[in-house]
């Protein structure tokens, strides 16, 4: 699947007074492409998830999704940050939970399940319920059942956000080999710079709020030992060009226009 | 003791019936130290055995009601009545409470009946069932149920509106219908709070079904402890409100036992 986002204004209201979240966006995104948005805090980058999801409406331009299979549950899953698995389900139930929805028998999907989580490490938790995971690999079971879930479009919302940097690193392998393998396309917000140049094809950098695509960095390093170009001066332009984008239009910016004004 | 594993499982046993016994003890000191007190205030006439008979009396009076079948009686008439009553108030307050829960129209429809009997004393609307029904268990029983019925709705709807709304988007965002949404996340999600409803239907009901023969039974709790009370039989008085007391002591360990089943993820949200 692939979508194009047009001019999109999104507004909602708040004791009575609209809030404008997101004003004049505009990208696109490719099928089996990774994407991160990255901004300032209150940027509304969770809005645009939640809009792409279809749980808000815009009030102004729109997204359309080619091919046109992005409707009903399932197609543009979210991934969320925090309280991202059912409390009063094992890990094999959440993680099949997806699949659950679309109607596979029991003995199937458990057995998928199963499979995805060995996979990743987590043989001997299934049985397990959330609270006895370390957050690390609640985001982990949270990811597999995303993937699992098959849909058309993945939303990952500051989904290791969270989490140190030793566990924060492993789950981006983990995201990166299961997305390696069903190429689905990944819109991933987050606020660490590093993170979103070492996962994405592209970085799109967001103003504050308002917000509105005011940079868009394409990441051109191969994949193929990403990880250890990290001090390579093509991942440092890029960084450094982000950061100078993003100190431009973070919270200061807005201080000085107010106070010219 | 053979292998060192083998002899650290055995000192797990020991330690695990020491820590039983100990919460035992942590139970029980304070009624045995009452009940041992009674013992002696009433038979040294401390104070009026007849008002306060010894307890060895009072189990003694036990003992032969027990030996002559009067107690079984007697507490399955309660036990009876209280069942039937509160098994339909639950079944049909979970229904009533899930309805309102999830669905605005039932809410707007049913919240105020629900909120206007919520505080009415039950037993006021006991003439007007006996009217209608007549003298039997049936207005009794309908009266016990609609306890049930009116303290578990209430508390099942309470539950239901406090699920994070979380649970339900991301139940929605992988495709989840109505149904599926009561039975995969509202129900579980307010499970713990509808076991404390659950804990308030059956305590409230029993309250109301041993009223109910205080008032006008021949048979059950209420009923011995009013004659006893009319005949001046001390003695029988006080079977009547330690048994009455018991009942409410099974039911919450019960209770608790079911829960640790049925939510064992409870008081860990995340």
């Amino acid at each position: 699947m692939s979508l194009i986002c047009r001019d999109l204004r999104v507004e909602y209201e708040v004791r009575g007074k609209t809030v404008t979240a997101l004003d004049g966006i505009s990208f696109h995104l490719e099928a089996g492409e990774f994407i991160s948005l990255i901004g300032p805090s209150g940027c509304g980058k969770t809005t645009m998830l939640r809009t792409i999801a279809g749980f808000l409406k815009p009030s102004r331009g729109s997204i359309e999704f080619t091919p046109n299979g992005g409707s009903g549950g399932g197609g543009r899953l979210i991934v969320y940050q925090e309280d991202s698995l059912f409390p009063w389900m094992t890990v094999l139930d959440n993680a099949a939970f997806g699949l659950e929805m679309k109607g596979v028998p029991r003995g199937a999907r458990r057995q998928a399940a199963a499979e995805m989580l060995e996979r990743h490490g987590l043989q001997g938790r299934e049985d397990c319920y959330p609270y006895q995971l370390s957050a690390g690999m609640k985001q982990r079971v949270a990811v597999i059942r995303a993937f699992l879930s098959d849909p058309a479009l993945l939303l990952m919302d500051e989904p290791f956000g969270s989490l140190d940097s030793p566990t924060r690193f492993a789950l981006q392998e983990d995201l990166l080999d299961l997305w390696g393998r069903s190429l689905k396309p990944v819109v991933f917000v987050t606020h660490d710079v590093d993170e979103a140049i070492y996962l994405s094809d592209r970085v799109l950098v967001l103003s504050e709020g308002p917000g509105r695509v005011v940079d868009e960095a394409a990441v051109t390093l191969p994949r193929e030992g990403r990880r250890d170009s990290i001090l390579s001066e093509e991942f440092l332009r890029l960084k450094s060009r982000i950061m100078r984008v993003l100190a431009r239009e973070g919270p200061h910016s807005k201080q000085k226009e107010n106070h010219a004004a | 003791m053979a292998g060192s594993g083998r002899g650290r499982r055995e000192w797990g046993v020991t330690a695990n019936r020491r820590a039983w016994l100990i919460a035992l003890v942590q139970t029980l000191w304070l009624p045995a130290v009452f009940v041992a007190f009674w013992q002696v205030a009433s038979s040294r006439e401390w104070v009026n055995p007849f008002f306060f008979p010894p307890p060895s009396k009072v189990l003694a009076t036990a003992v032969r009601m027990a030996a002559e079948g009067e107690l079984v009686s007697i507490l399955g008439a309660t036990l009876l009545r209280w069942a039937g009553g509160a098994l339909a108030g639950i079944v049909l307050g979970l229904c009533c409470g899930i309805l309102m829960g999830v669905s605005r129209a039932a809410r707007r429809a049913l919240e105020p009946i629900v909120a206007g009997l919520y505080s009415t004393p039950k037993l006021t609307l006991l003439p007007l069932l006996m009217l209608l029904l007549g003298l039997g268990d049936a207005p009794k029983v309908i009266l016990i149920a609609l306890v049930g019925l009116i303290f578990l709705s209430t508390q099942t709807l309470d539950a239901i509106r406090g699920v994070k709304q979380r649970y339900v988007e991301m139940a929605v965002n992988h495709g989840a219908g109505r149904l599926v949404l009561v039975r995969r996340i509202y129900l579980p999600a307010a499970m713990p709070q509808i076991f404390t409803g659950l804990r308030i239907a059956l305590s409230r009901s029993l309250v109301v079904a041993i009223s109910l023969e205080l008032i006008s039974s021949t048979n059950g709790l209420g009923a011995l402890i009013w004659m006893s009370w009319e005949t001046l039989a001390t003695e029988r008085l006080y079977v009547g409100i330690v048994l009455a007391a018991s009942i409410g002591i099974a039911m919450h360990r019960g209770l608790a036992a079911l829960e640790s089943v049925v939510v064992p993820w409870k008081g860990r949200q995340a």
